[in-house]
């Protein structure tokens, strides 16, 4: 049976578990490098904003619930709309390379990524 | 500063090739050298995260963001760890490994494979799951690594992981629900060339799946199914697709079945409307909401059958009511008649047959020790090496 939503995953499996988690790792390299002006700055952000394209707020809670064994849909959509979030504040980062920008999407992202790893580990309790 | 993504790897690794199998992994050369390739595959995969954590030790990023890059690797590395200790621990009897490889030595593949308890059943290549993993996520940029070649020999091999609801590892009627997922495996190599055009949706795939499985083993598969849904209805959330609709399908293929088998024993055929009436009580419970479903199996079900039997015919694979007929006419030294392995069934004594007549002789019976069935799968196992072994020539 399952194998059918496993195949939905797969299908759609740009962001799910370990993957996002990646991703987003990625974008605060990125952000880390672009402080720094290094010029390897961007193909770690390309990876990061990768993570949101084609996506809204309703698949990407999908996405986030299947992390959750699909139990717990408010938490995933809590979740969804702070990825949003960060997307947004990346984008500005990326685009403006101020060090305020800069520093705020670090801190989202920071705070995202503890509590998807937080998430992940109760998953495998 | 330590690199714990690093350490975490090596430790990991370590552990993983030092990891003795138990006895009755070793005992049987199908589980053992499944196994064995597996550590190596699990090897090479903490392999490529340990270059990505050297490779991003060396990035010139302040040392809060490097660590958090050397945690995204332990949490590879941890769920890499869980994954295998959930395949060499798993609780489901080994014998199970025969009769998934019966099932694909059934459609002429030597697939390799292993099982894995985990919530629900899935399966997956470990190569996609690699992939997956590593989507998009490019090697360290600036740093020399290793990562591109070693990705690229892991994607040249081939692993179907296969997972059971552990819940139901003690069940031998649920064992044969690892058929459908051997079968994806199936579907995506070979199965959906006699589908022109290719079904676009992905409940037409689990549907044929399941059609497949009942032709080839037998309505046993479908009482399997059944029963699963009867006691997890729905599955673990809507997102699962089209189960009544698979349900009414797998009772259409039983029926089928049972129109053809006209000339075998009564008992047998009794046995088989027997499975025909379960399925249907199943189906009674959510006939008046699946009318959708029911309509749409219809609308597809003779030309699915269709496919289906062509593409048996075209792989000279037997199909169920073919393999019976043929079972009966033939007098096969050590195997029983059919009314005998009921029989024997009924009597508790474990019975040396073909693993298709074993599991449709005990489908009707929940509560059957796991232990007498193992015992019957193995019997079989080594009946049927017997079988291959040429006598020696005096001369």
């Amino acid at each position: 049976m399952v194998a059918a939503m496993s195949l939905l995953d797969s299908s759609q499996g740009s962001l799910n578990g370990n993957n996002v988690i990646g991703r987003l790792t990625y974008g605060l390299i990125g952000l880390d490098l672009k402080s720094k002006n290094n010029e390897k700055a961007d193909e770690y952000l390309d990876v990061c904003e990768s993570v949101f394209k084609d996506i809204d707020l309703e698949n990407s809670t999908y996405q986030l619930m299947t992390l959750f064994d699909y139990e717990r849909p408010a938490q995933a959509k809590i979740l969804a709309k702070r990825l949003l979030e960060a997307q947004e504040l990346v984008e500005t980062a990326h685009k403006n390379s101020t060090p305020k920008d800069i520093t705020l999407a670090k801190e989202k992202i920071m705070d995202l990524l503890a509590d998807l790893e937080i998430m992940i580990a109760n998953r495998e309790v | 500063m330590t690199n714990q993504g690093l350490q975490n790897c090596l430790k990991v690794k370590e552990q993983i090739k030092k990891h003795e199998f138990s006895d009755s992994q070793k005992a049987y050369p199908i589980v053992f050298n499944s196994l064995t390739h597996l550590r190596k595959l699990y090897s090479d995969w903490l392999d490529i995260h340990s270059e990505y954590a050297t490779g991003f030790s060396q990035l010139p990023i302040a040392s809060e963001t490097e660590e958090r890059a050397t945690r995204l690797v332990s949490n590879w590395v941890t769920d890499r760890s869980t994954s295998f200790r959930k395949i060499v621990y798993a609780k489901i009897p080994v014998e199970v490994y025969f009769l998934v490889a019966f099932y694909f030595n059934l459609f002429h593949s030597n697939t390799p494979f292993v099982l894995q308890e985990n919530r629900q059943f899935q399966s997956a290549n470990l190569e996609e799951e690699l992939q997956h993993e590593l989507k998009g996520l490019l090697p360290p940029a600036g740093v020399k690594s290793r990562i591109e070649p070693l990705v690229y020999a892991f994607s040249k091999q081939h692993m179907q992981r296969i997972s059971y609801d552990a819940n139901e590892y003690s069940s031998p009627q649920s064992w044969l629900i690892l058929f459908h997922e051997a079968g994806h495996e199936l579907y995506d190599s070979r199965l959906w060339r006699q589908h022109n055009p290719r079904p676009t949706e992905s409940w037409s795939k689990e549907l044929l799946i399941d059609m497949t499985a009942c032709y080839t083993f037998g309505p046993a598969y479908a009482v399997a199914f059944s029963n699963y849904h009867r006691i997890w209805p729905g599955g673990y959330g809507t997102e699962h697709l089209k189960e009544p609709a698979r349900l009414y399908a797998s009772m259409r293929c039983t029926k089928s079945l049972i129109d053809r088998m006209g000339a075998v024993e009564m008992e047998f055929l009794d046995k088989m409307r027997l499975s025909y009436r379960i399925l249907v009580d199943t189906w009674k419970t959510i006939k008046d909401q699946s009318k959708d479903d029911q309509e749409m199996v219809d609308s597809v079900f003779d030309s699915a059958t269709n496919g289906i039997n062509l593409f048996l015919k075209g792989e000279m694979i037997p199909s169920f009511d073919e393999f019976v007929l043929n079972y009966q006419k033939s007098a096969i030294q050590f195997e029983p008649k059919l009314k005998k392995i009921l029989v024997m069934i009924d009597s508790k004594i474990p019975v040396s047959v073909d693993p298709r007549l074993l599991f449709n002789s005990i489908f009707d019976k929940p509560d059957i020790n796991p232990l007498l069935v193992t015992e019957s799968l193995k019997r079989w196992l080594v009946v049927k090496e017997w079988q291959a072994i040429e006598e020696p020539k005096i001369i």
